[in-house]
């Protein structure tokens, strides 16, 4: 009886572990857009509320990676209103520059759950691809469902124990054959308040990199796109101390 | 003095256009005008403007541009802002409370000239530059120190112009110095400077230099900074003197929270003896200074700051009695006020003690609408001070502002700022292009 009892054990347990790690597998081959050493991004923000849409605005990024810490840097360099406004964001701190007077801040954690720019990104939103979701949350696979016509892995993401800054679950959406982000939806409290979705890949270097990123608010007539304009892997442009509160003071 | 500020810029400016010539220079910058208008049913007469000797009206105009040529490559950085301004002379007077080294105004003009009614000013805010090497920075020039985790005030730092709290987000000028910082790219950051003319000497001379230096460190639970200045020449009324202070920046369940203190061997102002003529002096010995606040950000969006400010240079019950007899004294002894006298009325760091609440709040449809109420008491004094201001942002350029400022006094027998104050309320509308 009870070797029966095993055999039963192992015959539905074990497929599911392995659904389980197939889940985060999974999670960590999408993950390889963000497996990045150095990158320059030129990209425009363009904010849709009720329809209307608000002044464009421009930023570069920098980001690097040194010894396995992330390093952006965001300056808005348009429209002149917010011009000079930046962003650096070292790991899970983060530092405001206001471009009127040039004063540097770092923010509470409050601030970084808070809109981005007045986009439907959050600042956390904005540096969630440093590190990757598999960084701060693990994976169950949840099936498969077809989005615009392509087939999806369906991955409920919950955080990872002690993981700071998380959404309280993100459902993504993984493209069977490329392995690519399609679409996550982000829930907090309970509900699903924002869908993210990945669109116009490119491959640049060998690396599929979508170019539009498109935030739709479920809690209001809203939509927040990032559109790539130049993207550079291991660009030139970007130097170890873009990465520092000194350069932030001088940034123009 | 003068002279020699000049030809120090100008020796600036010069290396500082060839260096980055290579570089992208962009321009950018800021128009602004404001209308304002004092619904008053007095005749603007208060201790500090008797028989309104400032010649304030009922409605003023003022403008101003600020003008900013930046370069840079990544390895070097290149500033230039300058800002003209030109307002009626009567607001010199509600302007000059913060003036960082005696009546002016609070960025302090480098050239100034008077039209008629009208101040016309040049103001030098920025000219430096800056340049990389490893993780060393340089930086020589007029350039901002203003460090600290304040929103209205920043105790702790030690080598900028006074900070307006009804308006901190004002530019301020920055301080002629040549600096050199270290930034580790994660934890910690050093910075060593030096700072050049800020006395009224006339050559330059060993007891004339000051030296300063900074250190931020981040730490798992909190970012510290400690910073100091030290000086041979304390020997009269400076504003730049010795000092050491700290800072801290802890996250609790979300919030800011932050802290300031500064020890400062004299005061940066002078303050009224109790004299047969009022005679001003500087105040003497160590004194303490200290801030703590809380910012949080709201799901919703809004923003809170709260602060508390204990200005251990401010006035205490006695003192503004004594500034109050002062005014009287030389407003009915010489029939005017001495500027000296002026520059102690400085609203926001005039009492002991102060209190703020500001609040902001962002709508977005149909273009960006910015809510913000700030709150300035003074508990020691009785006074508060209210501003509520709506700001719309119709594009990316243009901004339009309708702000309200109300000082009230609590009690008059304390000789507070609201009570000393010419203008009690003030109705400000002003439109802004940013280019």
């Amino acid at each position: 009886m009870l070797r029966k009892s095993l055999i039963i054990m192992v015959v539905f347990l074990v497929p599911l572990a392995l659904w389980a790690q197939s889940g985060d597998e999974l999670l960590r081959s999408a993950d390889d857009i963000f497996d990045i050493d150095q990158l320059y991004q030129k990209s425009t923000l363009t904010v849709t509320r009720n329809g209307r849409t608000q002044p464009v605005q421009t930023m570069e990024s920098y980001y690097q990676e040194v010894s396995g810490e992330s390093r952006s840097l965001a300056v808005f360099l348009a429209p002149a209103r917010v011009k000079g406004t930046a962003y650096l964001t070292l790991d899970n701190d983060l530092w405001v520059r206001f471009g009127s007077t040039g004063r540097i801040r770092k923010l509470s954690s409050s601030a970084k759950k808070n809109s981005a720019a007045g986009s439907d990104f959050t600042y956390i939103d904005m540096g969630e691809g440093n590190d990757g979701y598999s960084a701060k949350y693990m994976a169950e696979s949840g099936g498969t469902e077809t989005i615009d016509g392509m087939t999806c892995r369906r991955l409920v993401l919950t955080p990872r124990p002690g993981a700071e800054d998380v959404y309280e679950k993100i459902v993504a959406f993984i493209h069977q054959d490329s392995l690519r982000y399609i679409s996550l939806e982000l829930w907090e409290d309970g509900a699903h308040i924002k869908t993210m979705d990945f669109e116009d890949y490119r491959t640049i270097d060998g690396l599929d990199y979508p170019y539009i990123i498109r935030m739709t608010s479920r809690t209001r007539d809203s939509e927040t796109v990032i559109e790539t304009e130049i993207l550079e892997l291991n660009s030139a442009r970007v130097q170890t101390n873009m990465f520092s509160q000194s350069y932030l003071r001088n940034i123009r | 003095m003068k002279e020699k500020s000049i030809l120090i810029l100008l020796i600036i400016f010069f290396f500082a256009a060839l260096v980055p010539a290579q570089s992208m220079l962009v321009f950018s910058g800021d128009f602004n005008t404001y209308f304002e208008s004092y619904p008053e049913d007095t005749d603007y007469e208060s201790p500090i403007n008797p028989s309104n000797g400032a010649g304030l009206n009922e409605l003023m105009l003022r403008q101003e541009a600020l003008f900013k040529m930046e370069g840079g490559n990544g390895t070097d950085a290149f500033q230039f802002w300058t800002g003209l301004n030109s307002y009626p002379v009567g607001s010199a007077l509600l302007a000059a409370s913060l003036d960082s080294e005696g009546l002016g105004t609070a960025s302090v003009m480098e050239l100034n000239s008077i039209l008629g009614e009208t101040i016309i000013g040049l103001d030098l805010m920025r000219l430096s530059y800056s340049w990389w090497t490893g993780n060393l920075n340089f930086t020589l020039g007029r350039q901002s120190f203003l460090t600290g985790y304040g929103y209205g005030w920043n105790p702790m730092d030690l080598a900028s112009p006074l900070k307006d709290p009804s308006d901190p987000d004002a530019d301020l000028r920055g301080t002629d110095a040549i600096s050199v910082s270290w930034d580790s790219g994660s934890n910690l950051q050093l910075k060593v400077y030096s700072l050049l003319n800020t006395n009224s000497s006339g050559a330059l001379a060993w007891e004339d230099v000051k030296v300063g230096g900074e250190a931020g460190l981040l730490l798992p639970f909190a970012e510290i900074k400690a910073a100091g200045l030290w000086g041979l020449r304390n020997d009269d009324a400076e504003y730049y003197p010795s000092a050491v202070s700290g800072g801290i920046l802890m996250d609790i369940l979300g919030a800011g929270v932050y802290g300031e203190a500064v020890l400062r061997r004299d005061g940066r102002t002078e303050t009224v003896t109790d004299t047969a003529d009022f005679i001003l002096a500087r105040r003497d010995g160590w004194i303490f200074s200290a801030l703590a606040g809380l910012e949080y950000y709201f799901l919703n969006g809004m923003i809170l700051n709260l602060e508390y400010f204990y200005n251990g240079e401010g006035m205490n019950d006695e003192e503004r009695s004594l500034y109050n007899q002062a005014l009287e004294f030389n407003s009915t002894s010489y029939g005017v006020i001495p500027g000296a006298c002026y520059s102690l009325y400085r609203p926001g760091y005039f009492s002991r003690q102060y209190l703020l609440i500001n609040l902001l709040y962002s709508v977005w449809d149909p273009f960006q609408i910015d809510f913000g109420l700030t709150c300035i008491a003074s508990p020691d004094s009785m006074a508060l001070s209210a501003m509520p201001l709506i700001t719309i942002y119709p594009t990316g350029n243009l901004s339009f502002r309708l702000g309200y400022t109300g000082m009230f006094s609590f009690d008059n027998g304390e000789y507070n700022e609201a009570w000393l104050s010419p203008v009690k309320h003030i109705i400000s509308l002003s439109a802004g292009y940013s280019f």
